[in-house]
């Protein structure tokens, strides 16, 4: 029994450290409610729910949580960018009814780095995989990142969350930045080279643009674009 | 002007206007002036405009595109943005002020409040108003802007367009906003302004009514003006009211409603378009053209009833798509920490799976494939999904709508939409209509043969046609719509005849050539043909008749639940059908229940869920933070600091702890200031530990959370939502005894649950429909109920007396809607129009008090002491062919009747057997021409007074008094209804209908006025040792109820009353017996509030009476004064009684005078009317007997002798202001007499028998 001591005690000490940086920062933690509990509960509802209908007739009956008190889609979740579809590419814009001060900044970083990576789609790509905008924000509120989100052009929402890498960006993530970037600002040319030639060619015609951290991924990201541009899709399938 | 030059243009015009209007000195730097407004289509959907102001500076945003017909689109939802009315102080001259579209309106609204309120030099100035214009382009709701420094001003954006109603969704696109919520009466009204640009009667029902309007068909907004160009078309209507026909020939109120309810028609599957129309433009295919038949039938047809036959029924089934949304928690997968989103893939269920079935709970199983699912959950392959809906339905497609990630990392919300087919079949109790306002419930659908035929001679033969629908004459005669006559007769014509034609509004009939093409028929000279029911052949009115469907299905009102879902916040069930939650029992449910003596009820009801103390803990917790320390019923001033620490002494801590989390949630104000709640909470958790600080603006949020109707102590204290309760419509089984009510079998199925001894298979079919299991388990159920004599509560909101809350036996049937034996509507106050009622198991009360609570237990009302039963209509018409006289003696002998039978039940229901019999055998209809020209039944309608009364027979075929020479028969013109606007047809519709709406509420809190008056009051059986005897005139002797002790004394007599009674618990002997039941009142009774409600009943029957009382409308607030501190005429001028004057009759207990005071007045002057005609005082439109004025005489002498003086009433809006009675803690809080109290020194304890009653142990 001895090593259980240190062990509690440990978790005691994080407890306090906690419960300190809480009533400390209460101020801009406002929402920050712990909401571990509450989703226990809505897990274990669910299997209350499957157990009700196995053996009982009153499923009505369970106790649940409401709809209104699960984060959900326009309540704790807002829309505060839109993406559209325009005549020629993607556009991102704000759609917060009076921005605050605090959000203004996250949301306006927020805003251009989506459409630095928006101008780099093209038309035979579609948005309705959000892991396709992966964008790298340098200041984001961590607060704002999960309560606000983005609007897809076929309406769904998605958390800020979502397209922002957690801690310090991935190699990939990067990566993928830089070429959306760099493509947005030179899209007649990378399709021409793209049309053009082998994807050696287009690789290091781009590399004399981008520093390339990791050769693989680097490819890994490249190669779907370019198989696409010259209608390598249909041969894959 | 281009459209861009036109938006710049009224956007600076906007500016002018609002300069002009915020009275303030404002330089011109401080308004925004717009150089250049560019547009620019970007894609299908959107533009891109671009703002310059003058300083240089400029912003872009996108805007949504506007189609052609008016409507905007936003993603795949349809929106549209109504006009509105742009001014400080509520008009309705649309003349004055300009009219905008609400889109552009919130637009200019948003650039001034930037410009004006924001920090110009801000470097996100232009980002932030780009991002709020462009929020608006997809905000749906109202945008509230800041104008002025005291201005705000609320404009509507966007609205869901109707998809499934055309109608609707023209009158959506052309809808006109007053934006104003709180307006003087006659803002409500037509203006002179109006004809031409709005239709004078479209509008809707609601407290909106008069604010919300609709342009006339060919009315253009002119974008230029900024203005509604009036029509030019000489008949200028909105495209519903247009749909009417013969409007000329029908009552304004009801051609508003026929109006209104097209506009929630749906499209049945049987549907065509109608024989008689009033459009060549439009096509309109929504209901069926039916046979109708106007006859009585088994009193199927009481009070809107409706029969229908079953072939009829089957045209008008609806197949309808729906979406339902649902929430699901995908849990991540253990070991894998990417917080990657869920690709599309992994959650999408695959096509074509046979998803749901009808399952027992009517919820359906969803089996998804998706492997990942499968991995996540393990063992289980299934995801339940709650189907909402109530009928059959088949999944057509489905979608993900939306991925939240959850706060705690675990995994993903994810909302899947769906659309669903449903097919929904009529039944019982759905609700049907004319296009004339004639709207009612399904009664009974009965088989083609047992329906009334009609005899038609066809192609020299003669046919016997089935009915399709039989509706009551009677249902006529009081609502004056006679253009649904004109319509069967016409659509007869039409159908067999050569009559053809298109009837637009205000077009003639020729009504001479109608009649001739009848006669070919086989009707007779007053256009009513033979028809048979059963072996009875008569004359009636029959032909067809356009019939529509409500989007009010029954099934989806059907609402039962025996264990409600809990709120987590006041412990209570939730609110609403769709979370499963239970009816509430409000503050006036809970008072009818005291009328009742029913406190054992009560008691139940306030126990049903944590036993209220939760709640009870907050309370005393934010009082304690406050500074007071109560346990409800006393009440002292400490700190506190004190008051926490003796709180956390007495209770414990744990219980206390989330209450500060719920106390920090439900205000938005502390929500803002969590750290002062986490403030309060530790203070709180370590008894005294630290500093407690509590700010000003902190005691006014705490106060906030207290007061006011959504406070705690009124929303969640003293009212309570409770488990087993349900709600359904009513439908007329005229068979059925007074003491019994028929509920679906669904109640049985939650209520009685594993009691019903039949298979679990038969259940499940029964709920999914299958007719004959649902009889079967009726049956069963309804043997268990009469084995345990069984007793459900009924409730017809707004209670607002005794008999509104009444106990019934409870049986069972296979329909989906309330069997409601028909002689009850009266104490309900209910028809069969659409009415709902709630229904609540009482589990815990004691049989004796159920058994009281019976309508034979009460057969006569509270207030009056008349009949409480509805003698109308059907039963009229049989007893007055039995030779019993009019429907005036008719009633006196049944209450004669009914005083002296042992057995109230067993009577009525052999009267109602005779009386549906004698119906049957003395057949009544109605044709247009009879109404029209006092010919044959007409008469004997009028004769028997079985409806209506004679101001409306005068209307129907003489003439319409002070508006028209002609009468609703002959047929009023453009001009009477419509065109002289003031004093039209139009307006007096207007009118009746805001009375109706707007005067309920004022004269609800005028009942509840008096009730925390006289709440206090109860019956005692001590015998009275004061000298209680008062002398009345003798003109009073009619109005004492039955038991009072007193002697005839010349012409005045002596009565022993509870006036100069000394004490508040009431000696019996004073009191005489009750009204309602016409036996001694027994010890305890609540008389107070009885007497209180009945007397605030009355004001609201009273308020709901139209009173064409000149500019000043009614006021209810007037009444109220009249009663706390009468009105006086001096000089032809109505004045208070002066103070000195008053306090005598106060301290003399002189009742005798308070009653000359109080009925020396007409309603009509207290409203400072211009017309003097009026006879009627107040004391006759509130007839209740005496003992209830006795009683509340008794509380204002009472009230006076604590106060030392007496109260002052604020001339303003007459408003007692010094608190009046025993400083009770309720009355202070609930009536915020004065809000500064809770800071006050000088509050007492509470004493009422409420506040013993709500806190109390």
């Amino acid at each position: 029994m001895p090593d259980r001591k240190p062990l509690q005690s440990r978790e005691t000490k994080r407890e306090r450290t906690q419960i300190r940086r809480t009533t400390e920062y209460v101020d801009t933690l406002e929402e920050a409610l712990p909401p571990d509990e509450e989703n226990e509960e809505e897990e274990l509802d669910m299997e209350d729910d499957i157990q009700e209908e196995e053996t009982s007739l009153t499923l009505l009956d369970v106790e649940e949580t409401l709809p209104c008190e699960r984060p959900y889609i326009g309540g704790t979740l807002k829309t505060a960018i839109k993406i559209i579809k325009t005549n020629n590419g993607y556009l991102a814009f704000p759609t917060l009814l009076r921005p605050s001060e605090k959000v203004t900044p996250t949301l306006r970083s927020m805003c251009e780095a989506l459409n630095e990576v928006l101008s780099g789609y093209f038309p035979f790509e579609s948005l309705e995989n959000p892991e396709e905008l992966g964008v790298i924000v340098e200041k984001i509120n961590r607060r704002f990142s999960l309560e606000l989100g983005v609007e897809m052009p076929n309406g769904i929402i998605y958390p800020f969350s979502l397209f922002i890498p957690k801690g310090r960006p991935r190699t990939t993530w990067i990566q993928k930045h830089e070429l959306r970037k760099w493509i947005g600002k030179n899209k007649e040319r990378f399709v021409r080279v793209c049309k053009d030639n082998p994807f050696d060619k287009v690789m290091r015609t781009i590399a004399n643009y981008i520093i390339i951290q990791d050769t693989a991924s680097f490819n890994g990201l490249l190669h779907p674009i370019w198989r696409r541009l010259n209608n390598g899709e249909e041969k894959e399938q | 002007m281009n459209f861009q030059e036109r938006v710049l243009f009224s956007l600076n015009k906007v500016f002018d206007h609002l300069k002009h209007s915020v009275e303030e000195d404002l330089t011109s730097d401080e308004l925004p002036h717009l150089v250049s407004v560019s547009l620019e289509d970007i894609s299908n959907s959107h533009k891109m405009g671009t703002l310059k102001f003058k300083n240089g500076i400029g912003t872009s945003f996108f805007m949504p595109s506007r189609r052609e017909d008016g409507s905007y689109v936003v993603g795949e939802r349809e929106f549209f943005t109504p006009l509105v009315l742009l001014g400080r102080k509520p008009t309705n001259d649309l003349g004055k002020v300009p009219i905008l579209p609400g889109y552009y309106l919130a637009l200019a609204l948003a650039i001034w409040e930037f410009w004006r309120f924001e920090d110009l030099k801000d470097a996100n100035w232009a980002f932030k108003l780009s991002s709020t214009l462009n929020a608006l382009g997809s905000h749906i709701g109202v945008y509230k802007a800041r104008i002025g420094k005291d201005w705000y001003f609320t404009t509507p954006v966007f609205f869901d367009l109707d998809k499934k109603n055309q109608i609707n969704r023209v009158s959506q696109l052309n809808s006109l906003w007053l934006p104003w919520k709180r307006v003087p009466d006659h803002i409500r009204w037509p203006h002179a302004s109006h004809l031409g640009r709005v239709d004078l009667l479209e509008t809707t029902e609601t407290e909106k009514i008069g604010l919300r309007l609709f342009l006339a068909e060919g009315a253009k907004y002119d974008p230029e003006t900024l203005s509604i160009i009036p029509s030019t078309s000489a008949v200028p209507l909105s495209f519903s009211t247009s749909l009417v026909p013969f409007i000329q020939h029908s009552d304004s109120a009801r051609v508003l409603m026929g109006a209104k309810n097209m506009k929630q028609a749906v499209k049945v599957v049987g549907a065509e378009p109608p024989f008689v129309f009033t459009d060549d433009v439009h096509t309109f295919e929504y209901g069926v053209n039916a046979l109708v038949v106007y006859s009585l039938m088994h009193a199927l047809g009481f009070e809107d009833g409706i029969v229908v036959s079953e072939s009829f029924a089957r045209k008008m089934e609806v197949v309808e798509e729906r979406r339902y949304t649902n929430t699901i928690f995908i849990p991540k997968p253990e070991g894998k920490v990417s917080v990657g989103p869920v690709s599309k893939e992994e959650i999408v269920f695959k096509k074509g799976d046979t998803c749901w079935s009808v399952g027992f709970t009517r919820f359906k199983n969803l089996v998804h494939e998706s492997p990942i699912l499968r991995k996540l959950h393990g063992k289980k392959e299934e995801v339940l999904l709650r189907y909402p809906g109530f009928y059959p339905a088949h999944v057509i497609s489905r979608r993900i709508k939306g991925v939240v990630e959850a706060p705690n990392k675990k995994g993903f919300f994810v909302s899947i939409e769906y659309v669903t087919r449903e097919e929904k079949k009529l039944a019982v109790g759905d609700k049907l209509t004319g296009r004339h306002g004639n709207k009612g419930v399904v009664s009974k659908i009965v088989p083609d043969e047992e329906m009334p035929h009609v005899k038609i001679a066809v192609n020299g033969g003669v046919k016997w046609i089935p009915a399709d629908v039989v509706i009551s004459p009677l249902s006529v005669v009081s609502r004056m719509n006679l253009g649904q006559l004109l319509e069967t007769h016409v659509g007869m014509a039409v159908k067999y005849g050569q009559f053809k034609g298109l009837w637009k509004p205000f077009e003639r009939v020729d009504i001479e050539g109608l009649k001739a093409e009848l006669i070919k028929l086989g009707a007779d000279e007053l256009g009513r043909f033979v028809v048979r029911i059963g072996d009875n052949a008569f004359r009636a009115t029959a032909g067809y008749q356009y019939i529509l469907r409500l989007d009010h299905c029954v099934g989806d009102k059907l609402h039962v639940v025996d264990r409600a879902r809990v709120s987590p916040t006041t412990g209570q069930p939730v609110k609403g059908r769709a979370n499963f939650g239970g009816q509430r029992i409000g503050e006036m449910e809970f008072w009818t229940l005291f009328d009742h003596g029913a406190t054992d009820v009560a008691k139940s009801f306030l126990k049903c869920n944590d036993g209220g103390e939760r709640s009870l803990l907050l309370f005393k917790l934010v009082m304690a933070l406050l500074g007071w320390e109560t346990d409800g019923i006393t009440l002292k001033k400490t700190s506190s600091e004190e008051a926490l620490k003796k709180l956390r002494k007495a209770t414990n801590y744990q219980d206390a702890d989330p209450l500060f989390d719920l106390l920090a949630e439900s205000n938005t104000h502390l929500k803002r200031w969590r750290a002062r709640v986490e403030n309060w909470r530790k203070f709180f958790k370590e008894n005294g530990g630290c500093t407690l600080k509590i700010s000003k603006s902190s005691r006014e949020a705490l106060k906030r959370f207290l007061r006011g109707k959504r406070g705690w102590i009124r929303h969640v204290l003293l009212a309570r939502r409770i488990h087993r309760s349900g709600r359904a419509v009513i439908v007329p089984v005229p068979t059925l005894d007074v003491d019994t009510v028929l509920l679906p079998v669904e109640f049985a199925v939650k209520w009685l649950g594993k009691n019903l001894l039949v298979e679990r298979a038969t259940i499940t079919s029964a709920l999914k429909g299958d007719e004959e299991a649902r009889t079967q388990l009726a049956e069963c159920a309804n043997s268990y109920a009469k084995e345990r004599n069984m007793f459900v509560l009924v409730n017809r909101q707004p209670s607002l007396h005794k008999h509104s809350i009444q106990s019934f036996k409870a049986r069972f049937w296979k329909e989906m809607a309330v069997g409601f034996p028909i002689l009850v509507c009266k104490g309900f106050n209910a028809d069969f129009d659409g009415d709902t009622v709630a229904i609540y198991m009482p589990l815990l009360a004691s049989q004796e008090t159920l058994e009281s609570m019976l309508p034979s237990k009460n057969p006569f009302i509270h207030g009056s002491g008349e009949v409480a039963f509805s003698i109308d209509q059907d039963l009229v018409w049989a007893l007055y062919n039995l030779g019993w006289g009019d429907k005036k003696r008719i009633g006196s002998k049944i209450k004669q009747k009914l005083q002296h039978c042992g057995n109230v039940g067993e009577y009525l229901r052999k009267l109602g057997a005779d009386a549906i019999e004698a119906a049957m055998k003395h057949p009544l209809s109605l044709s247009f021409f009879e109404a029209a020209t006092n010919a044959g039944y007409m008469k004997e309608i009028e004769k028997s007074r079985c409806r209506g009364n004679p101001t409306q027979y005068k209307q129907l075929y003489e003439k319409i008094e002070g508006i028209s020479e002609a009468s609703f028969g002959k047929g009023v013109t453009f001009k009477d209804y419509f065109a002289k606007v003031e004093g039209s047809l139009a307006e007096r519709g207007r009118r009746t209908l805001t009375d109706k709406k707007i005067h309920v509420g004022q004269a609800g809190y005028f009942t509840r006025r008096l009730v925390h008056f006289m709440q206090r009051y109860t019956a005692s059986d001590k015998p009275c040792k004061g000298d209680c005897w008062i002398k009345l005139p003798r003109n009073w002797e009619k109005k004492l109820n039955n038991g009072r002790t007193y002697q005839l004394d010349g012409d005045s007599i002596l009565l022993f009353s509870p006036v100069k009674c000394p004490h508040v618990e009431i000696c019996i002997k004073a009191l005489g017996h009750s009204p309602s039941t016409g036996k001694p009142f027994s010890s305890g009774d609540y008389v107070g509030i009885s007497s209180a409600h009945s007397i605030g009943e009355r004001g609201t029957q009273l308020s709901m009476q139209t009173f064409h009382t000149g500019e000043a409308g009614f006021n209810m607030q007037r009444v109220a004064s009249h009663f706390f501190w009468p009105f006086v005429k001096e000089h032809g001028e109505l004045k208070q009684l002066s103070s000195n004057e008053w306090e005598t009759i106060l301290k003399e207990r002189n009742f005798a005078k308070y009653l000359e005071l109080l009925s020396g007045v007409s309603v009509e002057e207290l409203m400072n009317s211009k017309k003097k005609s009026g006879r009627n005082t107040v004391t006759n439109h509130i007839d209740v007997l005496l003992i209830h004025f006795e009683l509340f005489f008794k509380a204002l002498c009472d009230a006076y002798e604590a106060l030392k003086g007496p109260f002052k009433i604020n001339s303003k809006d007459g408003r007692t202001v010094k608190i009046p009675f025993g400083r009770d803690l309720l009355d202070v809080l609930i009536f915020e007499w004065d809000k500064k109290i809770l800071d006050s020194e000088s509050l007492g304890g509470a004493q009422g028998p409420l506040a013993r009653f709500y806190f109390g142990r």
